[in-house]
C-alpha cells in the first residue's frame, strides 16, 4: 500500500505534458517491440540468401533512404528531447522543484542507464571483433539478413534505433 | 581509522577517475593502431576493439558515478553530478555539435564505405 501510495504521489508531481510525453513515448516503444519480436518469431526460414557464406547485399529499397529515414528520425528524436526539457523547466518553475543535483536519486538513475546502454553497446562491439577476427559472421551480416528478410521492417527499426539516440543521446537543451 | 572526504578530495579523485580512463582509452587505441600496421589486427577488427575500449570505459565510469551518487544518498550527504572529465567552456561549447556531426559522419561512412 505504501508502494502504491508513494508511485501516486511521484506521479501527482510530474508535469502533465511531459508524463503524457513518456507514456506515449513508452507505449509507442513497447508496441514497436513487440512488432520486431513478432516479425522475427513468425518469420520464415531461409530468407537470408547466401554467396560464398557471406549475405547477398539485395537492396529493394535504395540505400539512400535508410540513411536519410535515420536522419531524419535522429533530427525527430532531438526535437522531442528539446519539447521534454523545456517542458521540465516550466514544471520545475511552477513547482519550485530544483535541478538534478538535488535529487541523487535521480542522477544516480541516469547514470545507470548510461551504464546499461554502454554495456550493451560494449558487448555488441566485442562480439563484432571477436567474430571478425575469428571468421564467424558478425553482427552485420544479421542486419544485411534482416533487410533481406523485410526491408520495410529493417527500415521501421533502423530508424526506431536512430529516434531513441536522438532522444537520448543528444539532449543539448539549445536556448536556456 | 577514520577517512576524510571533503568536497574537494571527492571531487580531485573524480578528475583522477575520468582522467585515468581518458588516458587508458588513448593509450588502447595506439596499441591498436600499432596491432593493426603490424598486421596483427585488421583495421576493421581495430576499429571495433576500440569502439569496445572507449564504450567500456564510458560503462565502467558511469557505473562508479551512480554507486557514488547512490553511497552518498545513503549516507545523507549533499552531492551533486559528478564532473568526471572538466573541459575548458570553449571546448565544451563544441562538444554540443559532437554527437549529431559523429552520428551523421558514421552513418554515412559506415554505410556506403565500410564492409
Amino acid at each position: 500500500m505504501a508502494l502504491v501510495d508513494r508511485l501516486r504521489a511521484v506521479a501527482a508531481g510530474l508535469d502533465r505534458a511531459r508524463t503524457t510525453i513518456l507514456i506515449v513515448e513508452l507505449i509507442v516503444f513497447l508496441g514497436f517491440l513487440g512488432f520486431v519480436v513478432y516479425g522475427t518469431l513468425s518469420a520464415q526460414q531461409g530468407l537470408c540468401v547466401n554467396q560464398n557464406g557471406h549475405p547477398v547485399r539485395r537492396v529493394d529499397i535504395p540505400s539512400s533512404v535508410y540513411v536519410f529515414t535515420c536522419l531524419i528520425a535522429f533530427i525527430l528524436g532531438h526535437v522531442l528531447a528539446q519539447i521534454d526539457s523545456v517542458l521540465v523547466r516550466h514544471a520545475s518553475a511552477r513547482e519550485a522543484a530544483t535541478d538534478i543535483d538535488s535529487r541523487p536519486i535521480a542522477a544516480a538513475l541516469i547514470h545507470l542507464a548510461i551504464a546499461t546502454a554502454f554495456g550493451v553497446l560494449m558487448l555488441m562491439m566485442v562480439t563484432e571483433a571477436f567474430t571478425l577476427r575469428f571468421g564467424f559472421w558478425p553482427i552485420t551480416y544479421y542486419a544485411r539478413c534482416s533487410i533481406q528478410a523485410s526491408p520495410s521492417i529493417a527500415l521501421l527499426a533502423a530508424a526506431g534505433l536512430c529516434f531513441l539516440g536522438g532522444r537520448w543521446f543528444w539532449v543539448v537543451e539549445w536556448r536556456r | 581509522m577514520t577517512t576524510v572526504s571533503t568536497p574537494q578530495t571527492i571531487h580531485r579523485v573524480d578528475r583522477g577517475i575520468g582522467w585515468g580512463f581518458a588516458a587508458v582509452v588513448v593509450a588502447a587505441w595506439i596499441v591498436l593502431l600499432g596491432l593493426h600496421f603490424i598486421g596483427r589486427f585488421t583495421l576493421d577488427v581495430a576499429f571495433f576493439l576500440a569502439a569496445f575500449v572507449l564504450a567500456a570505459a564510458i560503462f565502467l565510469v558511469s557505473l562508479y558515478a551512480a554507486a557514488r551518487l547512490f553511497e552518498h544518498h545513503r549516507l545523507h550527504r549533499a552531492d551533486r553530478m559528478p564532473n568526471l572529465l572538466p573541459v575548458p567552456t570553449w571546448l565544451a561549447t563544441y562538444a554540443r555539435y559532437l554527437t549529431p556531426v559523429g552520428f551523421v559522419a558514421g552513418i554515412i561512412f559506415g554505410h556506403y564505405f565500410w564492409h
